[in-house]
């Protein structure tokens, strides 16, 4: 627990809790304060963005100045504004995909932990070979064969993301289906349902909210990655496209690499600081938990 | 070392050498249906985009492309197994031959990230926890953090225009200096000298993982008791932290350099294009531009496989080194 070692968290609600972390650590506290920066500028990126991202213009390779905050690239386009954009298409990727992963995963893990039996083996084995390929190629992989728009990202890393929330659930539901409560309910005579959605799900809730906001950061990372090495939808400005273009142009105009490279940083180590101290409220038992980097 | 002819060890040894063939049969299975799911005609993903119709007959008789998808896989599998990978076009040699030449350079980058990565993660995840909550240890934490939340491009970049642009104290790009035929000794600095910023920036991303989970075993073996014994023993507070205690906080330590070859692999394909670098990164770069398939579904088979036998390595390698984990089982 990185920042959390000598305060005491008590209590039994997990909003009052991390309140208590957020007031008690300055770094959580700054981490909020970033994550609804990005999260505003990424909503009304139509309001504060004063070019449109993707718009070329004579004035190539400009530094930084009262009118372009950030310089223009090789194009003439508005770095600032590409930032400000490319936080929209980097939340609503990160934020799509740990929804749709995380509630395949919710549902495949809590129903193969519960059932047991030959549909956990299965699911147990296909997760392990979802693990072999390193988490980048696979993706890289498909989606060179099969296109890069970002409706095909989206699936295309839902697709390999959901086998870690369910592994995660799948364990979690185990454990808690040992526990004496949820024996109380069966000798109750509770229905399966009942036991699963009322008694063991709401307790593994606050593992998947917080092995979901993580997820957040590791999709950004990851397609961002992608948009790097040159896999990704040129229709959308990302911050990754913008590295991509930039690489070029580095010896001339520095501003090109880095103003994209410490808005993904800042947003990857808000979300990282948040998520953990989400941790320590949520689960005060648990080790710190960090983003699964893939790149 | 007994336990090496231990029954029960054979035992492991065995069910993980029949799970590894199995699992790279699999991945090549995989390799095979991602070629026939994919859009358009499968005979574009085995050849190449480049490729003029004559050869792509050639290719679809090799291939059996108008047989049933059952004895596709069978000729697949069975050329796969004999090491035929297919032909690349955009190189004109064997997909083998295109992706073994670009191994060395690689692997230079990967295991002198690792060996900077280890030392130097070790070291501090050992002094962080012997100064737990201190300053120190925070500013430890402060940049573990900060390694597992700046991507390795970034750190790439950032680096690149501090020391080679801005100080220019390290080269830009490239391996070797061009048009400089060097040898011997001079060769040997060249590409070491080339070698500084790729590898360190790989190294910076693994150190934040391995001095974490360093100071996260050693803060987990220092309450044990025989570490009181020796100190009641009178030993210095260095041998006990770097003899006593680390011996046995090094061991899941170990692992996670094993199991980390795919991360180190993924790393390197966009640390090398940072760098212009010309290893494995460089390579998917650049076939992903030709759009050169049977190098880049080669790349990713052997990538898979290379990963699946460090996981065995690691797996038979690790009781080896504690034999408690075979008897937990």
């Amino acid at each position: 627990m990185i920042f959390y070692d000598d305060i005491s968290i008590q209590g039994s609600s997990p909003v009052g809790n991390f309140r208590r972390v957020l007031k008690h650590n300055k770094a959580a506290m700054l981490g909020a304060i970033v994550l609804t920066v990005f999260f505003s500028a990424a909503v009304f990126a139509d309001f504060i963005a004063p070019f449109d991202p993707l718009q070329t213009s004579l004035e190539t390779l400009q530094t930084p100045s009262p009118k372009f905050l950030f310089g223009t690239d090789d194009l003439g386009r508005d770095i600032f504004s590409g930032v400000i954009y490319g936080a929209r298409t980097s939340i609503f990727v990160g934020i799509s995909v740990a929804l749709f992963a995380g509630l395949i995963g919710v549902f495949v893990g809590s129903a193969a932990g519960y059932a047991g039996g030959v549909w956990d083996d299965l699911l147990m084995r296909l997760t392990e070979l979802f693990l072999i390929p390193p988490r980048f190629f696979l993706v890289l992989i498909i989606a060179a064969l099969f296109g890069s728009s970002l409706f095909n990202l989206i699936l295309i890393l839902t697709f390999t993301y959901w086998t870690t929330t369910a592994r995660l659930v799948r364990a979690e539901v185990l454990s808690l289906k040992a526990r004496p409560f949820v024996e109380a309910a069966t000798v109750a005579g509770a229905s399966d349902a009942r036991i699963l959605f009322h008694e063991i799900l709401p307790n593994a809730l606050p593992l998947i909210i917080t092995q979901m906001t993580l997820m957040v950061g590791g999709v950004i990372l990851l397609e961002a990655a992608l948009d790097f090495i040159g896999i990704g939808d040129a229709n959308h400005i990302s911050w990754g496209f913008m590295l991509h273009n930039g690489q070029h142009f580095i010896r001339d105009a520095w501003w090109i690499i880095v103003f994209p490279s410490l808005a993904l940083a800042a947003l990857v180590l808000a979300l990282n600081v948040v998520g953990d101290a989400l941790n320590v409220a949520l689960n005060p038992k648990a080790r710190s938990a960090y983003i699964d980097k893939s790149v | 070392m007994k336990n090496i002819f231990s029954h029960s060890y054979y035992r492991l040894f065995v069910k993980r050498l029949v799970q590894s063939i199995v699992l790279i049969f699999l991945l090549i299975v995989i390799n095979f249906f991602l070629i026939h799911l994919a859009p358009g005609d499968p005979v574009y993903y085995l050849a190449g985009q480049s490729g003029d119709e004559q050869y792509y007959q050639l290719i679809r008789a090799k291939f059996g492309l108008d047989q049933p998808l059952l004895t596709q896989l069978w000729v697949y599998l069975a050329s796969v197994l004999r090491g035929d990978l297919g032909f690349s076009l955009s190189y004109q040699q064997p997909v083998s031959a295109v992706i073994f030449a670009r191994v060395p350079a690689t692997l230079l980058l990967i295991l002198s990230a690792i060996l900077m990565a280890s030392v130097g993660g070790v070291f501090l995840g050992v002094e962080a926890a012997r100064r737990e909550n201190s300053f120190y240890d925070r500013a430890f934490n402060t940049f573990a953090l900060l390694g597992h939340s700046v991507p390795s491009f970034s750190i790439g970049h950032l680096l690149l225009l501090f020391f080679a642009l801005y100080l220019g104290l390290f080269p830009a790009q490239g391996m070797i200096s061009a048009n400089q035929d060097l040898t011997g000794i001079a060769y040997f600095l060249d590409l070491l000298y080339h070698l500084a910023l790729p590898s360190l920036t790989l190294a910076i991303v693994q150190l934040a993982q391995i001095m974490r989970l360093t100071r996260a075993a050693m803060l987990d073996v220092l309450n044990e008791n025989f570490i009181f014994t020796a100190r009641a023993k009178g030993l210095s507070e260095r041998r006990v932290l770097y003899v006593h205690a680390l011996r046995n906080a090094l061991l899941p330590v170990v692992t996670i350099i094993g199991s980390d070859l795919g991360m180190l692999l993924s790393g390197a394909v966009l640390i090398e294009t940072v760098y212009a670098y010309p290893g494995l990164g460089r390579l998917t770069l650049e076939v992903l531009a030709a759009r050169d398939y049977p190098v880049l579904m080669g790349l990713f088979l052997l990538i898979s496989i290379a990963v699946t036998a460090m996981n065995f390595v690691t797996d038979i390698v690790y009781p080896l080194v504690d034999p408690r984990i075979i008897y937990r089982r």
